[in-house]
């Protein structure tokens, strides 16, 4: 019993510390590849296509409902309490910006670029492509894992700007059509409450995510064990251990920026 | 002394004792096959070699100079001289057979023409990605891409297995070639007994995580120990723990 404890506990461990470890390899060698001029540009625009260009229609999509039920849901709550719903808009923005548009986008990249990162990783494991890398002396962390980590970083990053433009569309149609607001007037009162601060740490939220996904991913693919079953479940522990990751940080973020 | 050396290597996977105290060597030009049943530990002896897994015990030496796995930028000049073709094909399929071929190194694109000539490989295959080629096919390009870096040592996995009679006698002719003419010192995984006769210098026989037997191929035809009598027979005595 005690020694299952024990093994749970070490297992949680590693599953918070590999992805670091990674994180602060992959550092290391960003640095020496950047200085020795050995980024591997196809495989780096490669995944920001992937990551961002692929994964635009569903994140623009899903923003749009979520935008769509937050204005809805924001003004049934006004007018309950206030009688009116003149704030709206403002209110929304903030979350918008501050939580919604960064955390969406994290939440939905995991699912589409970080299972498939894991599970392309634990194919390449379980097919000893990995071990044919090293044999012809190829970092995986400068072949694999920092193109991936930019990919992810951009996509996390534009995509986050592209949700909240998207979701100032959708709300202003909205409110116009359905909530007796003029489109100018709405529009006006969207930002009385949003500063560039919010938006500055919206954005450093969408970078730590856009961090996480990938190195986690990572580590799920590369200590992928067995054949098809390996490789599954290597994708399923990307998702949940990112989604959880994700979660966790955002708490952190929103606290130490918004609250401290 | 030009050779690959393989000194009381030891391994433990799991709860298994894969390799016990093995020694070996192979000198340049000389091709050595090693047989065995399977599970022995042949695919982990090779990859133990090139540092892709590492030993528990004992050392390897190539031309010398003793290798240190645990290093992973010292690994890789004893990795450009010891190619490993892999028991898969392991070929890249995000990459078109001409970019898996030139990775790493695009001064082997000038060697390309040559070398496919040579395994018989039509060039209009270049631009095929691995998923469209046959097994056979994506085995010989494997092949193909560990000659292209033209290495002092190849270590072979089993390079006929999955082949028909025409594409393994052209595999053993390249062998043949590659230790003879070119002078590298080849070794060889596999558990086709006519390519090892027809083939090899020296056989070595692993039973168990240990070398049972190593000598030429007249000695393993007239050997009675059970698992090469075994061997030449195709059947095993279940009866003698095999
Ligand atoms: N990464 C690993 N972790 C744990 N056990 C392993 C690992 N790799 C191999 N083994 C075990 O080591 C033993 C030897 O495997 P190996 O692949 O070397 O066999 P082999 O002699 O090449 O067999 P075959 O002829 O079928 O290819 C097997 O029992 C295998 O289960
Ligand atoms: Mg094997």
């Amino acid at each position: 019993m005690r020694n299952n404890e024990q093994r749970v506990l070490f297992l949680g461990f590693e599953a918070l510390l590999s992805p670091i470890r990674l994180f602060a390899t992959s550092c290391r060698v960003l640095v020496f590849s950047i200085v020795n001029i050995r980024l591997h540009g196809r495989e780096i625009t490669n995944q920001m296509f992937e990551s961002a260009v692929l994964s635009l229609p569903i994140i623009l999509f899903s923003l749009t409902i979520v935008s769509l039920m937050s204005i809805l849901e924001f003004s049934w709550h006004m007018k309950l309490v206030l009688k009116q719903d003149a704030l709206v808009p403002g209110f929304s923005m903030v979350l918008m910006v501050r939580e919604v548009a960064p955390v969406v986008t994290a939440m939905l990249l995991t699912s589409r670029v970080g299972a498939s990162i894991a599970a392309e990783l634990g194919f390449m494991k379980v097919t000893e492509q990995l071990d044919q890398l090293k044999l012809l002396s190829v970092s995986e962390v400068e072949y694999l894992v920092i193109p991936r980590w930019v990919g992810c970083v951009f996509a996390s990053i534009t995509l986050t700007l592209a949700s909240l433009v998207t979701s100032i569309c959708v709300s202003t149609g909205i409110a116009s059509r359905f909530m007796n607001y003029q489109p100018h007037e709405f529009f006006n009162t969207l930002f009385v409450f949003t500063k560039a601060f919010d938006l500055g740490g919206g954005l450093l939220k969408a970078f730590c995510f856009g961090t996480i996904i990938p190195f986690v991913s990572c580590v799920c693919g590369l200590s992928c064990q067995g054949g098809s079953r390996g490789v599954g479940q290597a994708a399923t522990r990307a998702v949940v251990q990112s989604c959880l990751f994700i979660i966790f940080a955002d708490f952190f973020l929103s606290y130490w920026l918004w609250t401290f | 002394m030009n050779m690959l050396e393989v000194k009381n290597l030891s391994k433990v996977l799991g709860e298994r004792q894969v390799l016990e105290n093995m020694s070996l060597s192979v000198q340049q030009g000389e091709i050595l096959f090693v047989l065995g049943r399977s599970g022995v530990g042949k695919s982990v002896l090779l990859k133990t070699i090139v540092g892709l897994i590492h030993q528990d015990k004992g050392e390897v030496w190539i031309d010398g100079e003793k290798t240190h796995p645990e290093r992973e930028l010292a690994m890789v000049a004893v990795r450009r001289q010891c190619g490993l073709v892999f028991q898969s094909p392991a070929l890249f399929d995000s990459m078109t057979v001409k970019e898996n071929l030139i990775f790493g190194d695009e001064d082997k694109a000038r060697h390309i023409s040559a070398t496919m000539a040579w395994l018989k490989l039509p060039e209009k295959i270049l631009n095929f990605y691995p998923s469209e080629l046959s097994f056979g096919f994506q085995k010989k390009v494997s092949l193909l891409r560990t000659l292209l870096s033209n290495p002092k040592y190849l270590l072979f996995d089993e390079p006929t297995t999955g082949l028909d009679p025409v594409t393994t006698n052209l595999v053993n002719d390249v062998i043949r070639d590659c230790a003879k003419a070119r002078n590298m010192g080849c070794l060889v995984v596999s558990h086709d007994l006519q390519s090892a006769y027809h083939l090899a210098d020296r056989i070595v026989l692993i039973d168990q995580g240990k070398i049972a037997l190593s000598g030429t191929p007249s000695n393993f035809k007239e050997s009675d120990y059970p698992l090469a009598v075994a061997f030449r027979k195709g059947t095993i005595n279940f009866a003698e723990g095999y």
